[in-house]
C-alpha cells in the first residue's frame, strides 16, 4: 500500500514539475511580477524614511504573497485546461495525497523563486543576506509551506465559484495573515544574525495543523 | 411562537434590560477613561457571541461533511451570518471607544487586528455560497471553507499577540481589563455576556427555523411546478 | 470481476431547475447504452452521476462489484473510465508521458511497450513524443481514447466520444468499442452510430426517462421515428 502511495504522489509531483519547466508560464510571470513589486516598494515607502535594509524582510514576503497567489491561481487553471482535473477526480487515488503532492509541488517552484530574489534583495534594498543563512532558510521554506498548504486547499474551493479569479485572493490573503507575520518576523530575525525559535516553532505548527486539515479535506473537493 | 420560543423571549428580554441597567448606571465609572469605558461591556459581549460561532461553524462543518445532513449546512451558516453581525459590532464599537481613550479610530492591536481578520474570514464563509450555481456543491465547498476559516483564527490570535510582546505597547494604550476592579462591573459584565449569548442562541434559532422553511417551501414549489407541468 | 449499476428515483436539481427527475434503471455487464434525447434533456447530467463525477439530489444509486454492493467510491473509480469530447490530458506533456502518467495514478505497471501498443492502436503510434498542446482535434481525440482504455476499465462513459474524429478513427473507435469485456453507456447526436454500436437505448426527455429499449425490439426505422418524436435535431 505505501508504495502505492509513493507512486502517486511521485507521478503528480513529478508531471507537475516537468509541466512547470516546460512551459515556464508560472516561474516567469511570478519572478518577473516580485521583481517590480520589489521596485514598487520602494518607491511607496521611500517617502516614510525607512531605512532600506529594514524593509526587505517585509518586501519579501509581499513577493511571495502575491506572486505566490498569482502561481497557485495559475497552477490550477492549467490543471483545468482540457479538463484534466476531471482526470485526477476520476482516478482511484486518494486525494489526501494528491494535496500533498500539489503543495510540495507549488511550495517547492515558490522556494526557487525565492532563492532568486535573494540576490535582487541584495542589489536593490543593500541586505546582508548571509548573517544566519540557515535560520533564513528554515523561515522561508516552513513560511512558504504553510501559505501554500491553505493555499492549495482555497484555491480548489474557490474554482468551484463563478467568480473564481477574484475570489481566490480575498478568500486566501485573510487565511494567510498569521503566515505571514510569522514569515516576516522570522525572517527579520535571520537577516539581522538572529534565530526567532517561538516564530519557527508557530509556523511548524500552521504547517501541521493546515497539512492535516488539507489531508483529510480535499478529498471532499474532488466532487463535480 | 412556540412556548419555548416565547419563554426564551422574555428571559431575553429581561436579561438585557437588566445588563443595560447596570452597564449604563450601576456600575461605576472607570477611574481613567470615565463614562466611555462603558461601552467595554457591549464590546465584550458581542466578541464572545462571535467566537462561539465561528466553533459552532467549525462543529456543524464537520458534523456536515460526516453526515452529509442538509441540516447541519443550514445550521453552520445561520451561525456564520450571526457571527458576522457580531463582529461588525465589535468592529464599530472599537473605534468609537479607541478615538478617545488612545486618541486614534484605529491601532494596529492584536485584538482589532485579529478581530478584522476574524470578520474577512466570516465574510468570505457566508458569502461563498452566493457564487456556487450547483445545490448539491455549495454546502459541501462552504463546510471545507469553514472548516479551514475556524481552523486559523487561533493562529490569527496567537500570532498577533506574539507580535505585541516582542514591541513595546502603544502609550496611550489604557488596558481595559485592568479596570474593572468594583464588583458591580464584574456584575454588568457577566450580564451582558449572558444577555449576548441568549440573544445569539435566540436569533441562531429563528434563523434556523427560517432557513428550513425556506428550503420547504423550495421543494413545494418545485413540485407544483412539475403537477402543472413545466 | 463483474460491475453493475442500479438506480431508483434519481433527481438532480440545480437551484430551482430540474436536470433530471426520477429515472430509474440498471446497468449489466454486457449492456451497450446509448442515451438519446436533444439538448438540455439530462443525458450528460445522467452521466455524470453514473460516472461518480457528481451526487444525485435525491434517490438511490447503487454500485456492485462481484455480485456485492460497494460504497467505496475509489474501488470503484478503478474500474471506471470517462471519454468526453474534452481530452483529458495536459498539453505540455508528450503523449507518452501523459500515459506514463495515467499508468502510474492508476497503478497499472504497463510496460512501455504496452503503453505503445495502446498508441498504434489507435493509430497514433509516429506522435508518441509529440506535444500535446500540437496535435490536431482529431488527433487529441483518439489520444484521450488511449488513455479511457488505459486501465482497462469494466464500463466506459462516452459523452460525444466522436467529436472532431475523422473517418478513420471513427472506424477505429467502433471497432475498440466491439470489444467483449467491456460495458458503455453512450451519448451521442450522431444517431446512426448510436443505433449501430448499442444494443439498448434509454431516451430521455425534459430529465424524464421516457423510453428503455432493447435492440431487437427496435427497427432502424422506429428508432429515429422515437428520436425525431423527443424532437431531437438529427445529425450525420
Amino acid at each position: 500500500m505505501s508504495g502505492q502511495v509513493l507512486s502517486v504522489f511521485s507521478a503528480v509531483l513529478r508531471k507537475d514539475l516537468r509541466r512547470e519547466l516546460r512551459s515556464r508560464e508560472i516561474f516567469i510571470s511570478s519572478f518577473l511580477f516580485s521583481v517590480i513589486l520589489l521596485m514598487v516598494i520602494f518607491y511607496a515607502s521611500k517617502t516614510s524614511g525607512v531605512q532600506l535594509e529594514a524593509m526587505s524582510s517585509g518586501a519579501l514576503w509581499l513577493c511571495i504573497l502575491f506572486s505566490g497567489t498569482i502561481g497557485l491561481n495559475r497552477t490550477h487553471q492549467s490543471e483545468m485546461v482540457n479538463g484534466c482535473y476531471r482526470a485526477l477526480i476520476l482516478a482511484p487515488v486518494e486525494g489526501g495525497w494528491l494535496y500533498l503532492a500539489k503543495v510540495c509541488s507549488n511550495a517547492l517552484l515558490l522556494i526557487v523563486m525565492e532563492l532568486l530574489l535573494l540576490p535582487l534583495l541584495v542589489l536593490f534594498y543593500h541586505t546582508d543576506i548571509g548573517k544566519n543563512s540557515g535560520a533564513l532558510l528554515a523561515a522561508l521554506v516552513l513560511g512558504t509551506l504553510a501559505f501554500t498548504a491553505v493555499g492549495t486547499l482555497v484555491v480548489v474551493i474557490t474554482a468551484n465559484t463563478r467568480m473564481k479569479d477574484v475570489l481566490f485572493p480575498v478568500v486566501q490573503l485573510p487565511l494567510v495573515v498569521p503566515t505571514l507575520i510569522a514569515g516576516v518576523n522570522a525572517t527579520e530575525a535571520a537577516l539581522q544574525g538572529k534565530t526567532a525559535d517561538n516564530w519557527l516553532q508557530f509556523l511548524v505548527a500552521v504547517n501541521v495543523v493546515f497539512l492535516a486539515a488539507g489531508f483529510l479535506l480535499y478529498d471532499f473537493l474532488l466532487e463535480e | 411562537m412556540s412556548m419555548k420560543n416565547t419563554i426564551h423571549f422574555v428571559v431575553l428580554f429581561a436579561v438585557m434590560q437588566m445588563a443595560l441597567v447596570w452597564a449604563l448606571y450601576i456600575a461605576p465609572p472607570d477611574a481613567l477613561q470615565g463614562h466611555v469605558q462603558r461601552i467595554f461591556y457591549f464590546h465584550l459581549g458581542s466578541i464572545w457571541p462571535g467566537f462561539l460561532a465561528f466553533f459552532y461553524v467549525l462543529y456543524g462543518s464537520i458534523r456536515y461533511l460526516i453526515s452529509r445532513d442538509l441540516i447541519w449546512d443550514r445550521k453552520s451558516l445561520v451561525s456564520g451570518e450571526i457571527g458576522l453581525v457580531f463582529c461588525s459590532i465589535v468592529l464599530t464599537t472599537g473605534p468609537v471607544w479607541a478615538k478617545p481613550t488612545w486618541g486614534v479610530y484605529w491601532a494596529w492591536d492584536a485584538r482589532l487586528t485579529s478581530t478584522l481578520v476574524l470578520w474577512l474570514v466570516f465574510f468570505a464563509y457566508v458569502n461563498l455560497r452566493e457564487y456556487i450555481d450547483d445545490d448539491s456543491k455549495r454546502p459541501r465547498i462552504s463546510a471545507v471553507l469553514g472548516i479551514v476559516g475556524a481552523l486559523m483564527v487561533p493562529f490569527v490570535y496567537m500570532s498577533t499577540r506574539i507580535f505585541e510582546t516582542q514591541h513595546p505597547k502603544p502609550v496611550v494604550m489604557g488596558d481595559a481589563e485592568s479596570g474593572i476592579r468594583h464588583p458591580d462591573m464584574n456584575i454588568a459584565l457577566y450580564l451582558s455576556l449572558f444577555a449576548f449569548t441568549l440573544l445569539y442562541i435566540y436569533l441562531w434559532r429563528q434563523g434556523v427555523k427560517q432557513m428550513l422553511t425556506e428550503d420547504r417551501l423550495k421543494k413545494l414549489r418545485a413540485q407544483l411546478l412539475r403537477l402543472e407541468g413545466h | 470481476m463483474t460491475l453493475s449499476i442500479r438506480f431508483h428515483e434519481l433527481s438532480k436539481q440545480f437551484g430551482e431547475t430540474i436536470a433530471l427527475w426520477r429515472v430509474s434503471e440498471a446497468i449489466e455487464p454486457g449492456d451497450r447504452i446509448s442515451i438519446l434525447g436533444h439538448n438540455g434533456a439530462g443525458k450528460s447530467t445522467l452521466l455524470h452521476m453514473l460516472a461518480t463525477l457528481s451526487k444525485p439530489s435525491s434517490g438511490e444509486l447503487t454500485f456492485s462489484l462481484a455480485g456485492e454492493t460497494c460504497d467505496d467510491v475509489k474501488k470503484l473509480r478503478d474500474h471506471l473510465s470517462f471519454l468526453s469530447h474534452e481530452p483529458m490530458l495536459y498539453p505540455d506533456l508528450t503523449a507518452l508521458e501523459n500515459l506514463r502518467f495515467i499508468n502510474r495514478l492508476y497503478q497499472r505497471n504497463l510496460s512501455e511497450d504496452a503503453l505503445r501498443e495502446l498508441l498504434d492502436k489507435v493509430g497514433m503510434s509516429d506522435f508518441g513524443d509529440r506535444l500535446f498542446r500540437t496535435c490536431s482535434r482529431g488527433m487529441q481525440q483518439r489520444l484521450s481514447l488511449a488513455r479511457a482504455l488505459l486501465p482497462q476499465p469494466k464500463l466506459l462513459f462516452l459523452d460525444e466520444p466522436f467529436s472532431g474524429l475523422d473517418r478513420g478513427g471513427v472506424e477505429r473507435m467502433k471497432a475498440l468499442f466491439a470489444d467483449d469485456q467491456m460495458s458503455w453507456v453512450l451519448v451521442t447526436h450522431h444517431l446512426r452510430l448510436g443505433y449501430e454500436l448499442a444494443n439498448r437505448f434509454w431516451i430521455l426527455h425534459r430529465g424524464r426517462l421516457l423510453h428503455s429499449l432493447q435492440k431487437r425490439d427496435l427497427t432502424y426505422e422506429a428508432y429515429i421515428k422515437l428520436c425525431e418524436g423527443s424532437s431531437m435535431e438529427a445529425s450525420a
